[in-house]
């Protein structure tokens, strides 16, 4: 009955309180967003907490989505991403680093099936043009939401040098993207 | 580079495409993070380099849909907007019925669904009254299968709102949402059918701002009145 053909008129009717625009809204994206926390944290519970929490977000921060420019499924995207990967360093927090294999599985995921469908899709062309050993580093702060601190001990680099390398691998990413 | 392309920018803007991809992914310390969006918000090129970057990188979480569990949509209303939806509400009301009250409780049901629509009959009226100074009139129209509200007395205090209450019998409230700035209010009621609404309760209490946030009313009733043909 309700889906969401323009999801920016969506986003827009949310942001004026339209609790039919967040179910049309809901109804349209949610299946993306899930996959997304599914995949991230590896954790059927924790993924549906994290999908409650990303869309009482979007319902509270309709208003500003806007601001940086972002196209509206780039920010739904985004804004699952980025509490998916704070739960994870959440979790990693609170395990004391110990048992940070659940974003493992994203990183296998990257490698496996989803690749063979994401093929065409122009970030991943370009990634396979890197390094493998500079992709890595990539995906894990992206996917795992790791942090600088936490490459140099797993990668045996002082934490400067891991920067510079990682800045060096997005100035080739970006040129191969905007080529 | 190609034109009207979110990367581009003029020379000495290398490291801040790195910088804006760092931030994208999260990896930037607090200070950093805090001086890149105070940049943002006065440069529109660095905004363009953080989306072009947000665009590329989200390429790598994407993947096949996989559906959400529905119990998932009905937390997220129950912890926005306080309350069990319609749906739920009047599925419990059914289920409530037939176990408590067995067949004759069955046949009552087959009466109100089936036979009293039969009756030619497409609208029911309510008159809100209380002792409040609280009043509102009610139709509802089943080719439509809404509820149309209108104030015709009293109005909340600044910053709060009135709430309108569906009673169906034995169950608790569900909200039907809060009348506008206009004293309006208009509520879809497709999930029950008309029969069942004959003779239930509406009812009017004052609340926070946007709807009671408990999912229950929190303030006491202003004006009730029952769903009856007109």
């Amino acid at each position: 009955m309700n889906d969401c053909d323009d999801i920016e008129d969506c986003i827009a009717r949310c942001a004026l309180g339209d609790r039919a625009a967040f179910d049309a809204l809901y109804a349209s994206t949610s299946a993306k967003l899930f996959s997304i926390c599914l995949r991230i944290l590896n954790d059927r519970p924790a993924a549906e907490e994290a999908l409650q929490e990303i869309y009482i977000q979007v319902w509270t921060n309709a208003v500003s989505y806007r601001v940086h420019g972002l196209s509206p499924m780039t920010w739904l995207l985004t804004v699952a991403r980025n509490h998916a990967t704070d739960r994870l360093r959440a979790r990693r927090a609170a395990s004391d680093g110990v048992g940070t294999t659940a974003g493992d599985d994203a990183l296998d995921w990257i490698a496996g099936e989803h690749d063979a469908q994401c093929r065409t899709a122009v970030l991943h062309t370009c990634m396979s043009e890197l390094p493998v050993d500079r992709v890595e580093p990539i995906e894990r702060a992206y996917l795992m939401g790791e942090t600088y601190e936490e490459l140099s001990a797993l990668f045996r680099q002082p934490k400067d040098a891991m920067r510079v390398q990682l800045q060096q691998t997005l100035v080739s990413l970006r040129t191969c993207l905007t080529r | 580079m190609k034109a009207g392309d979110p990367f581009a920018s003029g020379s000495g803007r290398g490291d801040d495409s790195a910088l804006a991809a760092e931030y994208a992914m999260g990896l930037l310390d607090i200070a950093e993070a805090q001086n890149f969006e105070d940049r943002m918000t006065r440069d529109p090129t660095l905004c363009a380099l953080y989306a072009g970057w947000c665009e590329s990188l989200v390429q790598m979480v994407e993947g096949p849909d996989i559906e959400a569990p529905a119990r998932v949509k009905s937390m997220i209303d129950r912890r926005l907007f306080g309350h069990r939806s319609l749906v739920e509400q009047f599925g419990r009301w059914v289920l409530g019925a037939l176990l408590g009250a067995g067949a004759a409780a069955a046949v009552l049901i087959v009466t109100m669904v089936y036979i009293l629509p039969a009756l030619n009959q497409t609208e029911l009226h309510a008159e809100l009254e209380g002792e409040a100074n609280v009043s509102a009139s009610a139709r509802y129209d089943s080719r439509t299968q809404q509820l149309a509200a209108a104030q015709t007395e009293g109005a909340p205090q600044v910053g709060r709102d009135y709430e309108l209450w569906l009673f169906l019998a034995g169950e608790i409230p569900v909200s039907l949402g809060v009348f506008d700035a206009g004293g309006r209010l208009v509520a879809d009621l497709s999930v029950v059918p008309m029969g069942v609404l004959m003779g239930a309760t509406l009812a009017i209490s004052e609340e926070p701002d946007r709807g009671s946030p408990t999912g229950a009313p929190t303030g006491e009733m202003l004006a009730s009145g029952a769903l009856a043909a007109p």
